[in-house]
């Protein structure tokens, strides 16, 4: 009953449920398969462990109360070890401060036992969504960097001062250069960083944080 | 040989020596390097005790009663072995509040009332006036005596010479001028006399070596050794009655009794001995070298006192001779002009020594405490506001000393002729003994007052007088004869001399049983009936617990103002201006203040302060009174005083009742913290309960609600699919009722509301049918049961519903963990002593050791991360428990990891329970 391609990176988001009850696992897999969505079932966490494989894309739904490792415990060893994946927390109503701890602690959201098939539908499906996104951005991060490691010293400079709000007549007095020279730079470097204007040069400079991060010089 | 002018001569270089020694002792005093300071002078000086009436009364005493003169001296020996309780005591009190004599010691115990000191000193001065007449006989008679050498003859009656031809009188005025000179040449705020000590010191061995030097020259000059002296003695029948112990006494025995009680006292009371022993003493160390020094003293003195007697007695048989003379007549008898002359020596030696100390003692007490407390109260002299009262202080003691002396030789004019010298003495040994009820008292009774040492003393003193003073003007031919023949008014019972017809004792018994009666009544008595005020009770504590104080002061409530520079005028007044500088400064020093240029706080230590040092120039009495008014003392309300007093006592008794207090606290805090971390821990196993009981409830609700959703909202479900569906509901809605009936079996058990319907049980039937039951679900899972249980009946008591619960329950357990397929559950039976024991063994994974005990309590599972096997409610095994104890049982579980668990629980026997209900 597993979807094919389960745990590649490049596969179908796939939810992960860990629950130690069998009735509920065998509804989760019945709600999942019954609306298109990859599921894939688990009794322990440690179970989990095992066999996730880092970086597929996703979600986890956690029950909070497990045998052995708890969902609290689970979701600090995911923090720890760097694997971003949304969780959404299934408890029971005497758990609520639980959850509501474990979501400043960055889960995502947490759905209440006993819950409508609809209701946990639509959560996963916005965890989805959230992996998605999350995924995305990773990905724009990745090649805003790799951009910016292909500017020169000089064109830095520039960039830097083009952030600050600088007229080119300015920078060039700045930089001691002609003004020409500087128009050159500017041109030369948004062609680099793939933007067609100046407020998206510095939306993914600042977002990125790209001017704090150690050089690294392609 | 021995002309008048000679003996006067001698007289006088004698008493010129005794103030040269004085002045020089004075000198080495004021340089700081006193000669007294030694406790063998301490002890010298105390010997002024032996008087003229030692010197040559002794000697008469023993002539006429043997033994009878040892009293005198056994008393002191006596009392002196106790001193280090008594006067330790005085001498602690005494230095402490500055006390300048007995009249001044008794007063300030019962709070320094003027009306008593006033009272002692009367008493006192009255009291003391025949023995110094005593000392004004001995010495002049001894000069008659003498100065007819070497004719013996008895010196006719004084009365025939006129007054300038007097010797009495002449010796009285020069005894006087000595003692001005000793003792009042300036005035000293603590009243030592250190010149005058070390003379008495002197004296006390000049007339040791005196007496003995008489002694050995009658022992061994005239007899052959006391051996042939008392040989020679027992061949005569009188001599040898008197050397029967206590024969020769009237009254015996109780006459020895009073006769020591009352030198015992007298060593105490005496104004001279209170004088030397404790205003003098400057080390309280001293005592100790002075209570075995002084009765060696006592004892070198009277070594020769019988052999003197018997060879007086030997050598003057016709009794032509008086026994008081026979230190002196024996040595003119044979011709020994210069022993003779050392013998008026020594014996003028012990009456001055006498005469000088005790003079000096009573004026002080007469200026002090008689004179200067009238004087103060006189508005209309001023005294209050006069500069310097010091000439005014020297003048009273002159004029009393000389005021004494001629007392002293009035008395000897009116009554001296009809006595010896020791009666004299011993009626001023009873009058001081009258001191002993309410100094002794007061040392060692709080509850002594005022009022009633008045009163005791007033009685005492009355019964003194009465019976002995008053015969003595009798036999003087003062009082008829009928007085004491008949009584006064003819009444037998008030005989002075046999009081309410208590007869056939001696005259000083007599008096000493009647007057202490009255006086230790009276005191006891009105004490008991009053009770003390602030004062007294103050000074009460002050004197009782003197010894148990650590810091010296009375000044604990003392409550007032005063200005220090009021307070420094007003010791200037008495001391001088140079003294109370003196007196200022140290106690600025001693307290790291400023003096002179600031104000010293006058706080009650320094009012305290300057009350001593005047008490030493005009006696706490008088020193109170004029302190009084400058510190404007605040009145304190005697019920505000008790309080304090009640709170200072109780001090004790509280610190005693918080140290249990707070320990009492510290446990009831400690049992509060721990009530508090098992409300906690209730807390937290409550909220767990909660947690646990919704988890429960909820996941199965959960698989309910979302099938039967599912089953409604889509028809188009496979139809198998849908018999699934409703299978887990099912199962899920038995698992709900499951554990809703567990929940509230928990609920009944924990309130005590199961109905238990015991019976007699056979075990194995029970285990049998409970196998049976269960057989179903163990073949569902592949597992292997088997029962060993043997034949027959087993008997147990118990609800065979609730036991049947437990086995299902363990059982189910035992399935639920058991590897499907591969496992294997025993079930068996054994006979213990009190009662049977049911094993259920599985093949299972095992309980960690740590778990083994929790799993048995209320939603505690063993955490099972390895197995993942399906959960109960955590509410079966704690059932079980519940209902194995309740049968009179126990349960546990032995298991290791991996191999394994055998939970186990027993039932006592049918027969078992049934005995112990019986019982």
């Amino acid at each position: 009953m597993q979807p094919p391609g389960a745990g590649d990176s490049g596969g179908l988001p796939t939810a992960y449920v860990v629950e130690d009850d069998e009735s509920i696992r065998t509804l989760w897999r019945w709600l999942m398969e019954s609306n298109g969505i990859a599921v894939r079932t688990f009794e322990t966490a440690a179970e989990f462990i095992r066999q996730y494989k880092p970086g597929a894309p996703g979600c986890l739904v956690l029950d909070l109360r497990l045998p052995g490792m708890s969902g609290v415990e689970l979701q600090a060893y995911l923090r720890q070890n760097a694997l971003e994946i949304p969780i959404v927390f299934v408890t029971a109503h005497g758990d609520v401060r639980t959850a509501v701890a474990a979501i400043q602690d960055g889960a995502f959201d947490f759905i209440e036992k006993p819950f409508s098939y609809r209701q946990a539908v639509s959560v996963v499906r916005k965890a989805f969504d959230r992996d998605a996104e999350n995924r995305q951005r990773q990905a724009r991060r990745a090649d805003a960097t790799a951009r910016f490691a292909t500017l020169t010293e000089r064109e830095r400079a520039v960039l830097r001062c083009v952030i600050a709000g600088k007229m080119n007549k300015l920078i060039a007095d700045e930089l001691a250069i002609s003004i020409k020279t500087v128009e050159a730079h500017r041109s030369k470097l948004m062609e680099k960083m793939g933007v067609d204007s100046v407020a998206a040069l510095v939306q993914m400079t600042v977002g990125f944080s790209l001017m704090d991060a150690p050089v690294t010089r392609a | 040989m021995l002309s008048g002018t000679v003996i006067v001569l001698a007289a006088f270089a004698y008493l010129g020596l005794l103030f040269a020694i004085a002045y020089y002792a004075d000198k080495r005093a004021d340089a700081g390097r006193s000669v007294i300071a030694s406790p063998y002078v301490y002890s010298l000086s105390l010997a002024v005790y032996a008087t003229a009436w030692t010197f040559y009364g002794s000697v008469g005493r023993a002539a006429s009663d043997g033994v009878g003169f040892l009293p005198i001296y056994i008393g002191p020996t006596l009392m002196i072995a106790v001193w280090w309780v008594v006067m330790r005591k005085m001498l602690r009190i005494s230095k402490q509040n500055r006390i300048t004599s007995l009249a001044d010691f008794i007063a300030s115990r019962y709070g320094k009332s003027a009306a008593l000191a006033g009272l002692v000193t009367v008493i006192a001065v009255i009291g003391i006036l025949p023995y110094i007449s005593l000392q004004l006989k001995a010495i002049s008679s001894s000069y008659s005596i003498l100065v007819h050498y070497p004719q013996i003859s008895m010196p006719a009656s004084a009365g025939g010479h006129p007054l300038w031809q007097d010797s009495a009188f002449a010796v009285a005025l020069i005894l006087a001028a000595f003692t001005i000179a000793f003792g009042t040449r300036h005035l000293d705020a603590a009243e030592h006399h250190q010149g005058m000590v070390a003379a008495i010191a002197f004296e006390s061995l000049v007339k040791l070596v005196a007496f003995l030097a008489v002694g050995v020259f009658v022992t061994f000059g005239l007899f052959d050794g006391p051996g042939a002296l008392f040989a020679q003695a027992a061949t005569v029948p009188k001599l040898r009655a008197m050397m029967t112990p206590l024969a020769g006494v009237a009254g015996s025995y109780a006459s020895w009794v009073w006769l020591t009680v009352l030198s015992m006292l007298a060593i105490l009371f005496l104004p001279r001995q209170f004088q030397l022993t404790v205003i003098e003493n400057l080390d309280e160390r001293h005592l100790n070298k002075a209570i075995w020094l002084f009765p060696a003293y006592m004892l070198a003195i009277n070594l020769f006192v019988l052999p003197i007697a018997f060879g007086g007695l030997l050598h003057f048989p016709d009794g032509a001779v008086d026994g008081d003379t026979f230190v002196l007549t024996l040595p003119m008898a044979e011709h020994k002009p210069l022993l003779a002359l050392l013998v008026f020596i020594g014996g003028l030696s012990a009456a001055t020594g006498m005469v000088i100390v005790e003079t000096i003692a009573l004026s002080t007490m007469v200026c002090n405490d008689l004179v200067m407390p009238v004087l103060l109260r006189l508005r209309a002299l001023r005294l209050n506001e006069r500069r310097d009262l010091t000439g005014l202080l020297l003048g009273i003691r002159r004029g009393a000393i000389v005021l004494i002396l001629l007392l002293g030789y009035l008395y000897f004019k009116l009554a001296g002729e009809a006595y010896a010298l020791v009666s004299i003495g011993l009626v001023s040994f009873a009058a001081v003994a009258q001191f002993a009820p309410v100094a002794l008292g007061g040392l060692f009774w709080k509850g002594g007052t005022r009022n009633g040492a008045l009163a005791g003393l007033v009685c005492g003193f009355a019964v003194w007088v009465y019976t002995l003073l008053l015969p003595a003007f009798e036999r003087s031919g003062w009082l008829p004869v009928a007085f004491v023949e008949q009584g006064p008014f003819g009444i037998a019972l008030l005989k002075p001399l046999a009081l309410f017809g208590l007869g056939g004792l001696d005259e000083i018994t007599h008096a000493m049983l009647w007057s202490l009666i009255a006086n230790v009544g009276a005191y006891v008595g009105i004490s008991l009936a009053g009770s003390p005020t602030l004062n007294e009770r103050r000074q009460a504590s002050l004197f009782v617990d003197v010894l148990r104080r650590s810091n010296p002061g009375g000044t604990k409530f003392w409550c007032g103002t005063a200005s220090s520079t009021e307070l420094h005028g007003l010791l200037a007044r008495f001391l001088g201006g140079e003294a109370a500088d003196d007196a200022f400064g140290a106690y600025a020093a001693r307290k790291g203040l400023r003096w002179p240029g600031g104000e010293l706080a006058a706080a009650a230590e320094l009012v305290h302060e300057v009350e001593v040092h005047r008490a030493g120039a005009i006696g706490s009495a008088s020193a109170r009174v004029m302190v009084a008014s400058v510190a404007k003392e605040e009145a304190l309300e005697v019920d505000e005083v008790r309080e304090l007093l009640d709170e200072a006592s109780q001090v004790v008794a509280y610190s005693v009742r918080l140290e249990q207090k707070s320990r009492e606290l510290e446990a009831a805090s400690a049992e509060l913290r721990a009530a508090n971390e098992r409300l906690k821990e209730l807390d937290r196993l409550k909220d767990d309960f909660v947690a646990t009981v919704t988890h429960e409830l909820r996941t199965p609700l959960t698989s309910i609600r979302a099938f039967s959703q599912i089953l409604s909202d889509s028809p188009d479900v496979a139809p198998e699919q849908r018999a699934r569906f409703v299978a887990i509901i099912t199962k899920e809605t038995e698992r709900l009722t499951r554990l809703i009936d567990q929940v509230l079996d928990l609920a009944k058990i924990e309130a005590g509301n199961v109905e238990w319907r015991m019976a007699a049980v056979d075990l194995r039937t029970l285990l049998s049918e409970a196998v049976a039951g269960m057989s179903r679900v163990f073949e569902e899972r592949g597992i292997q049961v088997s029962l060993q249980v043997g034949q027959g009946e087993l008997l147990v008591r118990a609800d065979p519903d609730r036991l049947i619960q437990v086995v299902v329950n363990l059982l189910s357990n035992a399935a639920k963990f058991c590897a499907p397929g591969r496992g294997r559950v025993e079930v068996a039976l054994a006979e213990e002593a009190r009662g049977l024991r049911v094993d259920v063994r599985d093949n299972g994974p095992g309980i960690d050791v740590r778990d083994q005990e929790i799993i048995f309590d209320k939603f505690r599972q063993a955490r099972d991360s390895v197995a993942g096997q399906p959960q109960g409610s955590g509410l079966g095994l704690y059932i079980c428990r519940r209902i194995v104890e309740h049968l009179g049982g126990r349960i546990w579980v032995s298991s290791r990891r991996g191999e394994g668990s055998c939970f186990s629980f027993t039932v006592p026997g049918a027969q078992e329970l049934a005995g112990q209900e019986a019982a």
